[in-house]
């Protein structure tokens, strides 16, 4: 994928961004969501935001992963020739 | 003095009034910019692929690079079983395609002389990214019947890590409609309010005295650029929710991988 190197850094950003985003929102609002049906007032939001960050974290490393994948293994490549060097 | 308004643009107004049972039906500009949609995107291929012939002309190799291209997309990321969700995936991209690039002329054959972008309407993009994850669900639970569910419990893990291991893998499924919508609508949203504000400031800059006018060209030669980075944004977030789509997809063709 050469030809779309300059477009990505742009587009990689706004996906982790989103994908993070996505993450924290759903889980805050599924927290409030669960106050609200047991009136279990702040506990559950709290716990809903740091699962939602949690959620959010892994997406983001999911979506490492998978642009790290599309663009081949350069990384890895990479950090051979420094090992080789060594 | 023109209009420098760039909220203007987004304005969902009626073009014909239709009433039933209470509720306003009306036939919109944005209904009208998606039965244009459609429209154009069924001609092109009906024009593209009617002469068949073995050396493509030049409408016909598009299209040939176009199925090709979403083709091995889908291949690629969803496996060779994945192709039989490829009507579904072309057709999602073609017609967030072709809503992209309607939406980049400055004037438009359209009530008002100005055309719309659908896929900046949040609306449009929840249900676009609702049909994906109802896709997904349907077809999950359709073939895999409860298995579908070892998506949430990964396998190889200490027991008491499923209490918290679960309920994080649940939220991570839920946030993926919401960012797949949110990352179409936000990019179609930003990139042309942006345009419009730097036209703005055109209009007020040469309205504002002869310096200032000829200082205007700056914005000017903003606007060319960006034009240039939208139309890279509109064929990137097309290509974006379709690999997206089928890296979902995948999921529900085998989940617990």
């Amino acid at each position: 994928m050469n030809e779309d190197t300059p477009r990505s850094a742009w587009s990689a950003g706004l996906r982790y961004g989103s994908d993070f985003f996505a993450g924290v929102l759903v889980g805050t609002v599924l927290g409030f969501g669960a106050d609200a049906l047991f009136s279990s007032a702040p506990i559950g939001l709290i716990a809903g935001m740091f699962l939602g960050f949690a959620a959010g974290t892994l997406n983001v490393v999911r979506t490492a992963q998978e642009l790290n994948a599309q663009t081949g293994d350069d990384t890895s490549t990479s950090m051979q020739d420094e090992n080789r060097d060594r | 003095m023109a209009d420098t308004n760039p909220i203007k643009q987004f304005e969902v107004h009626p073009i014909g009034r239709f009433e039933a049972f209470g509720y306003d039906l009306s036939f919109s500009n944005s209904a009208y910019f998606m039965v244009l949609t459609v429209v154009v995107a069924l001609a092109f291929f009906l024009l593209a692929t009617s002469s068949r012939s073995i050396i493509p002309n030049r409408a016909q190799s598009v299209a040939e690079i176009m199925y090709g291209f979403i083709a091995d997309m889908v291949r690629s990321t969803a496996g060779p079983d994945g192709l039989k969700f490829f009507p579904f995936v072309f057709s999602l991209f073609i017609f967030i395609l072709v809503a992209n690039m309607l939406g980049m002329f400055p004037y438009f054959p359209a009530p008002g002389w100005h055309s719309f972008t659908i896929t900046s309407q949040i609306i449009v993009t929840v249900f676009l990214a609702c049909l994906v994850m109802l896709v997904v669900l349907g077809y999950g639970l359709f073939k895999h019947g409860i298995g579908f569910f070892k998506l949430f419990f990964p396998s190889g893990l200490p027991a008491p890590l499923y209490f918290i291991v679960t309920p994080i893998e649940i939220i991570s499924f839920l946030s993926r409609p919401v960012s797949l919508s949110l990352r179409l609508f936000g990019n179609m949203l930003a990139g042309h309010l942006l345009l419009k504000v730097f036209a703005g400031f055109i209009v007020t800059m040469t309205g504002a005295g002869f310096a200032t006018g000829v200082l205007s060209i700056f914005p000017f030669a903003m606007i060319v650029g960006l034009t240039g980075l939208e139309f890279l944004v509109a064929f990137l977030q097309a290509y974006v929710f379709a690999i997206l789509t089928c890296i979902y997809l995948s999921d529900a063709l085998h989940p617990g991988h």
